[in-house]
């Protein structure tokens, strides 16, 4: 890669580096400090984002483009991190039709998730059981 | 190929947005609201950053890859953020100022279907209400 730009010098990447620094130390915060798992999730998904804008103002300083290419791929493991992350915690268990009539019609919802910190945790090994046991049964279905 | 000062410009302000949206993740007592702060200032900032970087090579390969970066960044993002927000709506995290969930179940129950469509939440009736 040849010299990029002469003017760049003038540039104070170091006044942005640090901007961005703290940026991520509040994203930081968040995570270490957010109430519910949904904001550390956010929290990561913003620290992932910040942490590819400090690359590419790094790209810009030290003269390497190929680093870009490292941009790309961390952004695409970012947002499958997230996308997994957020199935694993909220989108596990999805409610069946039946189960949701029940839980409209009439019925004063005796069996439902209510929701809330102790629920969430609970609800771990069955969001992780669910899955499983449903795949064993298509396997099972499609073998017979 | 383009001069420094409008590179300059345009990373600071992609730094400015990116800031904003870190305060915005910092200070908002909610989820939902540092959802929205996240998924719209951050990659606004990020955007205009890597816009900047393109620009300021003197190779098409750069732009196009700086150029590729934020469209990848412009799809996913709302995606994620909308994928977060609807874990969190469906394990009832109310919003802070007000609880807005549960809404007003009876009138809920009086027009409810039979089968549910899957854009419709789970709404338990009397549900202790968690302070997320």
């Amino acid at each position: 890669m040849p010299e990029v730009l002469p003017g760049l010098s003038s540039i104070p990447f170091g006044v942005m580096h640090l901007l961005l620094g703290l940026a991520m130390a509040a994203m930081v915060f968040r995570f270490v400090a957010g109430p519910t798992e949904y904001d550390r999730l956010s929290a990561f998904e913003c620290f992932v984002i910040t942490l590819l804008s400090f690359i590419a103002l790094q790209v810009l300083e030290s003269d390497k483009a190929w680093v870009l290419d490292f941009i790309l791929v961390m952004s695409i493991v970012g947002y499958l991190s997230t996308v997994a992350l957020a199935q694993f915690q909220g989108l596990g268990e999805l409610p069946d039709p039946e189960r949701a009539s029940e839980m409209f019609g009439g019925r004063a919802g005796d069996d439902v998730n209510r929701g809330g910190d102790d629920d969430i945790s609970a609800g771990d090994p069955e969001d992780a059981a669910a899955p499983a046991q449903s795949a064993e049964a298509g396997d099972q279905g499609g073998r017979s | 190929m383009v001069h420094p000062v409008l590179v300059q410009s345009i990373l600071w302000i992609g730094v400015f947005f990116t800031v904003v949206g870190a305060l915005g993740v910092f200070r908002f007592g909610d989820v939902y609201l540092r959802i929205q702060a996240s998924s719209k200032a951050l990659t606004f900032g990020f955007g205009f950053i890597m816009l900047g970087v393109g620009l300021a090579g003197d190779d098409w390969r750069q732009l196009g890859k700086s150029l590729l970066a934020v469209l990848f960044m412009y799809l996913t993002s709302p995606l994620a953020a909308q994928l977060i927000a609807h874990a969190a709506l469906y394990h009832m995290v109310v919003t802070k100022d007000e609880p807005t969930m549960p809404p007003d179940l009876d009138a809920l129950a009086a027009t409810a279907p039979t089968t549910r469509d899957t854009d419709s939440r789970p709404v338990p009736p009397d549900a202790p209400i968690p302070r997320g």
